[in-house]
């Protein structure tokens, strides 16, 4: 993994949504989202939330959830995290993504007294990503996988001695008795 | 690297000893190994690798057992084989909870190490999975293998298959075959459709979660969280894990209290 | 050396040949009627299914898995008695080792019918051999038995060639259809002194061999329970506890089977009280061994009293198993124990009394280890139960039968004693060389 340059603290590809249209008694925020790559980028992305009604006054004190679109068993928003927005209505999330590629993240603020929930949308890149899941590896693999070898070649030599000790013995009866045999007629006869 | 289709047939090569169960896991985790090289054909990638994993949320479980029936349903099972079993247990301060259990997939499984004609195998997403049509010669060293009790032998004929022309594979044992050993199979012919696993789907409290580790994501039908800090948060735990056999299921301790998460 | 002694042993050893007296003919009906009805009750397990035993989800593994272990464990008499005497140069032993080598071979054939009994799939069993996975002890004792058996049978066949030699002369004219078989399987032999050699070399190596493999087959066995994680069986010791255990049943089965026989052919000449002497002893030795190891199990694993062994051992010492524990240590262990190592009278009724004990003792050693450790909960449920079928019981009955079955069977084509080691110990096969058939023989031609 590179470590990252100055250049690649920039701001990622960005879309913005706004709310929905506020109802009559209630002040629309307006959630805006965007991503970038953190300054210590194996860190991961910086979700910067801005939340602002209409006409500019930051909305303080209101959480705002975020998701990832994913497809697990058809397209479900996976929730990452949470935060809650500050004086200026600003707030971030780091996340680190699981795997490389594009990241579509939904960010919803949470309705707060007389502000309506909102939600912003932003897509980014990932170049960097969590170490992914590999399986525990077996302990001493390399050692078990030479043991069969191991006792193989005993289970051979153990079979090769059996082989000597009966085909041998018989062979060493057989070839005696045959040597002997014609003396053995003529010095009984 | 491409990762192909599912390629079940693959893995039979690769189950020698315990070094096969790295090698296995390997190959069809190259791409992820090596994200560089991934990055660009992953997102056209139709079917993703997946690693199922499995996060059961005891704070939920009422234990009504509906995640066993549908089970048994699915499986068309007898009534005594609980592949998904829900435990009253007792713990040493008088409490008590429900503990469903399924079968762990564990990554280092006993079971498969044991088994002497590789019936037993780990498909690519990490399912061990049982061959009953061909290879299982139901000498039950599994059984006796497994510290969680999670396989069930056939001693008589399974209940008459609702589809007469039904064909069992490892991948949809239905219905079971007398004479072998079964268990819980993740309802990988519902994962390889693209759906949930026929408890998770039952489970009115949505005490389980399927995940893949892959992606890190997991969910119980509504709600989808990030599969690692849904388990770190909650102090997720795996079952008699000392016994080194890596199980892919982890549970969240609690009661069966009320939760409005 | 005395000729006389030759003729009478020689005659004493071939003299069940071919004999078919009503005792023995009534012996082998009673005994294949129990055979027959074992293997009926086989025959009804495989059209059926597993589910006419008593085994269950929870214990999956019963009488087949213990008899397995047990019979294999008798077979271990004959590696004892003829190869470690042998090598020890045990002078005694020579009237023993046929009957020690011929009840191995029939005891291991029936052992090792039980791992296939004992299959759901018993059709399939050549997966085990198509698809052998290394890493699975059933494996490992395929390999195992199967090495072993091929080697008692060689163990078995190389001592008797020299005796089929004389049988073949003495018996030659007498018998049409045995003697074609007898000259085929005694390799020519005229007892020359290379073939002598030869003889020696292929017996030694047995002799040296047949341990190491006596000794893996029931490791491997023991790694059967051992490899697993159920803690009462995950135990460091249980190979060496199960090779020990195999020789004490071993012993006591040789001694049995020599208390039996020894009246029905008429050798009370030849083994007599020494032989159970000495026999007791090695079963007193084997014994102690035994409790030993035992204790240095339960010790280590009691004294930490580890979550998952405590049930376990309550269960033995005073729980749902403590009256076959109790009945196992104080008659399977200290009786016979006690019997065999007193000094006095009746050594013979004395070893024989013992031996059965420990016989029967071990059988339910052998059921103290794989039920408990069967039904011992893993996980939160109930201890399991089994309770044997007519199924069961009527398959060991018949597989218990088989084994006095194939021996006099056996006794009834090949020399009883091993005229050959008979020889050597009186040091008289320099005289057959030339020797023709006996005395005895001739006149009942």
């Amino acid at each position: 993994m590179r470590r990252p340059g100055i250049a690649l603290i920039a701001t990622l590809a960005l879309t913005l949504t706004f709310g929905n249209v506020a109802l009559a008694d209630h002040v629309k925020a307006i959630c805006e989202v965007t991503a970038t790559a953190s300054a210590k980028l194996e860190k991961g992305y910086v979700l910067n939330v801005r939340l602002r009604t209409a006409d500019g006054k930051p909305v303080n004190e209101a959480t705002v959830r975020f998701y990832e679109k994913v497809e697990l068993f058809g397209d479900r928003e996976m929730y990452i995290g949470s935060a809650t927005t500050d004086g200026q209505g600003d707030t971030s999330f780091t996340y680190l993504p699981a795997r490389l590629g594009t990241h579509e993240i939904v960010a919803r603020s949470a309705r707060k007294d007389h502000f309506i929930g909102s939600e912003g949308r932003t897509t980014f890149e990932a170049t960097v990503a969590a170490r992914a899941y590999r399986p525990e590896p077996a302990p001493l693999a390399a050692f078990s996988a030479a043991v069969p070898f191991g006792v193989g070649a005993l289970v051979l030599a153990v079979w090769a001695l059996l082989a000597f000790a009966i085909l041998g013995t018989a062979r060493g009866i057989l070839r005696s008795g045959r040597d002997l045999a014609p003396q053995k007629e003529e010095g009984v006869s | 690297m491409t990762p192909g289709p599912t390629d079940r047939s693959r893995r039979r090569l690769l189950q020698v000893f315990t070094a096969g169960a790295a090698g296995l896991a390997a190959a069809p985790l190259i791409p992820i190994a090596f994200p560089e090289a991934d990055a660009h054909t992953h997102a056209a990638t139709a079917k993703r690798q997946r690693q199922w994993a499995m996060v059961i949320d005891l704070r939920r479980c009422d234990g009504c057992k509906k995640c066993t029936e549908a089970c048994q349903a699915e499986h068309e099972l007898p009534k005594s084989f609980e592949w998904i079993k829900v435990f009253e247990v007792k713990d040493k301060s008088g409490g008590e909870y429900f503990m469903p259990r399924p079968c762990f997939q564990c990554e280092a499984a006993p079971c498969l190490r044991v088994c002497p004609t590789g019936a037993t195998f780990r498909d690519d997403e990490g399912v061990v999975l049982v061959d009953q049509v061909n290879r299982c010669i139901g000498c039950r060293m599994c059984m006796a293998a497994c510290p969680y009790g999670a396989r069930t032998f056939n001693y008589a004929d399974p209940p008459k298959a609702s589809n007469p022309f039904a064909n069992p594979t490892p991948e949809h044992p239905v219905p079971q075959i007398k004479g072998t050993v079964g268990k819980c199979m993740f309802c990988v012919h519902r994962t390889d459709d693209g759906k949930l696993p026929a408890c998770l789907e039952a489970c009115g409290m949505q005490a389980i979660w399927l995940g893949d580790l892959v992606e890190d994501v997991a969910t119980n039908g509504t709600e989808t969280v990030r599969l690692s800090t849904f388990l770190k948060e909650n102090d997720a735990f795996r079952y008699k894990e000392e016994l080194g056999t890596s199980p892919r299921v982890w549970y969240i301790a609690g009661h069966g209290q009320h939760l409005d998460t | 050396m005395d000729a006389r002694t030759r003729a009478h042993y020689v005659e004493r050893a071939l003299w069940p040949i071919g004999k078919g007296d009503r005792n023995f003919w009534i012996a082998v009906v009673i005994l294949s009627a129990t055979v027959a009805a074992g293997i009926a009750a086989w025959i009804y397990q495989l059209q059926n299914g597993l589910w006419v035993t008593g085994l269950n989800q929870k214990v999956s593994w019963g009488f087949y898995i213990i008899n397995c272990v047990f019979f294999i464990g008798i077979s271990y008499g004959g590696a004892i008695t003829s190869a470690i005497l042998r090598l020890t140069n045990a002078k005694w032993r020579a009237p023993l080792t046929r009957l020690a080598e011929a009840t191995a071979v029939a005891a291991l054939l029936v052992g090792a019918v039980y791992p296939i009994i004992d299959l759901g799939r018993p059709d399939r069993f050549l997966n085990v051999i198509r698809y052998a996975q290394v890493g699975s002890p059933i494996v490992w004792d395929l390999v195992a038995i199967g090495t072993y058996t091929v080697a008692s049978f060689i163990f078995l066949y190389l001592p008797l060639i020299p005796d089929l030699a004389v049988a073949r002369e003495a018996l030659g004219g007498r018998r049409r259809v045995l003697s074609p078989l007898y000259r085929i399987l005694a390799l020519g032999w005229r007892g020359t002194p290379p073939q002598h050699r030869a003889l020696a070399r292929g017996i030694g190596i047995m002799a040296v061999l047949i341990i190491p493999l006596a000794v893996s087959v029931h490791s491997v066995l023991a790694w059967l329970f051992a490899v697993t994680v159920r803690a009462e069986w995950h135990s460091t010791i249980f190979a060496p506890l199960f090779v020990l255990g195999a020789m004490f049943s071993g012993v006591a089965a040789v001694i049995l089977v020599i208390a039996a026989l020894r009246r029905v052919y008429g050798l009370e000449a030849f083994i007599t009280a020494k032989h159970f002497r000495y026999l007791s002893y090695l079963l007193v030795a084997l014994g102690l061994a035994y409790v030993y190891f035992m204790v240095s199990e339960y010790l280590t694993e009691g004294y930490v009293f580890a979550e998952n062994t405590t049930p376990v051992l309550e269960s033995l010492f005073t729980g749902a198993y403590a009256p076959a524990f109790w009945t196992f240590s104080i008659g399977g262990l200290v009786l016979p124990i006690a019997l065999a190592a007193m000094p006095g009278r009746f050594p013979i009724a004395r070893a024989s009394i013992a031996s059965l004990l420990v016989v029967a003792g071990m059988w339910l050693k052998r059921f103290l280890i794989v039920v408990p450790g069967m039904a011992n909960p893993i996980v939160p449920w109930d201890w399991g139960r089994y309770q044997p079928t007519w199924v069961e019981i009527a398959i060991t009955a018949g597989s218990a039968a088989a084994i006095p079955l194939m021996l006099i069977v056996f006794f009834r084509f090949f020399p009883v004693m091993s005229i050959h080691e008979m020889d050597e110990v009186e040091g008289t096969h320099e005289v057959a060389v030339t020797r023709r058939a006996p005395a005895f023989a001739g006149g009942e031609d």
